[in-house]
């Protein structure tokens, strides 16, 4: 897994998996999860299994759901961590 | 050894040993609450009980502080990461770190906010907030506290989260009243440096003047006086009024007391209060926050 659609590819397939209320689309990247279901406690299973499935750490200034409110804001952090460029 | 000489002899260890912590701190950090609240609110550093020491850094220092924690043999009572990420997005502070030394258990609690987790409004610049902080001398050691002005809006802050979180009203048996003897005393000792206008200026910077109107109006029940009641009395608003009769830290979690402020002072049992208030997200998050914060 080494470029950034590889990487949305895979985010939105843990995203869906974990807020199963409504399913987001890649057209949707710049959608703010919170208002389709993702609570603190779906926040922290989505970023757990990101940083097992990249093996990556996500930085401490990160760990908020503003930081990581929606796709592509994810797909920033796990790129900045894999240090892949996000373009 | 009395009871006495042996709490002081223990608090003396504590400071000496988190004296040695902070020494290698190479980024901004003071003590909060405790015994540097006593100090500045009593003027005796005994006059307050803690158990725990409470340090408030930037969130972007947090992981280093650990490590210096860790190289001074303390661990972090919790290795669950899943822990960490709650707290970091969700609370004002990351699990405790402990140590034993001398047959003491010393507690840290690392705070990197003094807004509660839960709060949705302009946040705080602690780098800023941290950048007058002064050296006290506290036991023997040499340790930098905030200046009494933003000791007060910490306090303030501190004190409606202690309140008002559903989590605490359903775990702590009852309201502790000496949070508004700190305030009150913290004002009355520091007249000179949390001035009306300053405090004032201050609360609108940074936008918590119905919380700082919410604390000031609860504590003059308790401690009628005249400067008191200036400071009330400037900053009551709509807003701040709105709050006296609720509970809950933000917005989708706020609601109507049933009890009266009375009923809530003197009660037992909180939760008594609150139970029947309570959702399905409540009680999961009242769970959560049971393991994180009291390892049950």
């Amino acid at each position: 897994m080494n470029n950034v659609l590889d990487i949305q590819e895979k985010i939105l397939e843990i995203i869906n998996s974990t807020i199963e209320d409504e399913k987001i689309q890649p057209n949707q990247a710049d959608e703010d999860l919170s208002l389709i279901g993702m609570d603190s406690t779906k926040f922290i299973k989505i970023v757990v299994t990101l940083e097992e499935t990249f093996e990556i750490e996500v930085p401490d200034e990160k760990l908020l759901m503003t930081e990581m409110g929606t796709l592509n804001k994810m797909i920033g952090v796990v790129s900045t961590a894999l240090g892949i460029a996000n373009e | 050894m009395n009871n006495i000489d042996v709490e002081n002899l223990s608090t003396c260890i504590i400071y000496d040993d988190i004296c040695k912590v902070l020494n290698n701190v190479p980024f901004p950090c003071c003590l909060i609450k405790g015994k540097v609240l006593s100090l500045q609110a009593y003027n005796k550093s005994a006059a307050r009980k803690s158990g725990d020491v409470d340090v408030l850094i930037s969130r972007k220092n947090v992981r280093e502080f650990e490590n210096i924690l860790c190289s001074h043999g303390y661990s972090c009572i919790s290795k669950d990461r899943s822990d960490r990420i709650l707290c970091l997005n969700s609370s004002h502070q990351i699990p405790p770190y402990r140590k034993t030394r001398a047959g003491i258990e010393i507690e840290v609690d690392i705070n990197f906010d003094i807004f509660w987790g839960e709060y949705s409004g302009k946040r705080i610049d602690i780098l800023a907030f941290l950048s007058d902080a002064k050296e006290i001398e506290l036991y023997g050691c040499k340790v930098k506290a905030l200046s009494p002005l933003k000791s007060m809006v910490q306090l303030i802050l501190h004190h409606y989260k202690d309140i008002n979180s559903i989590f605490l009203l359903a775990t702590r048996k009852n309201i502790k009243q000496d949070m508004f003897k700190d305030l009150f005393y913290l004002l009355k000792n520091n007249l000179n440096d949390i001035l009306l206008d300053r405090l004032y200026d201050i609360s609108l910077e940074y936008e918590i003047i119905p919380y700082v109107y919410y604390m000031l109006y609860y504590t003059g029940l308790l401690f009628k006086d005249e400067i008191l009641e200036k400071y009330i009395t400037a900053f009551k608003t709509p807003e701040g009024e709105a709050l006296l009769k609720c509970y809950g830290l933000n917005e989708a979690e706020r609601r109507e007391w049933k009890y009266d402020f009375q009923t809530r002072l003197e009660s037992e049992n909180l939760y008594d209060l609150i139970k029947d208030d309570l959702t399905e997200k409540d009680l999961e998050k009242i769970t959560i926050n049971k393991k994180v914060f009291l390892n049950e």
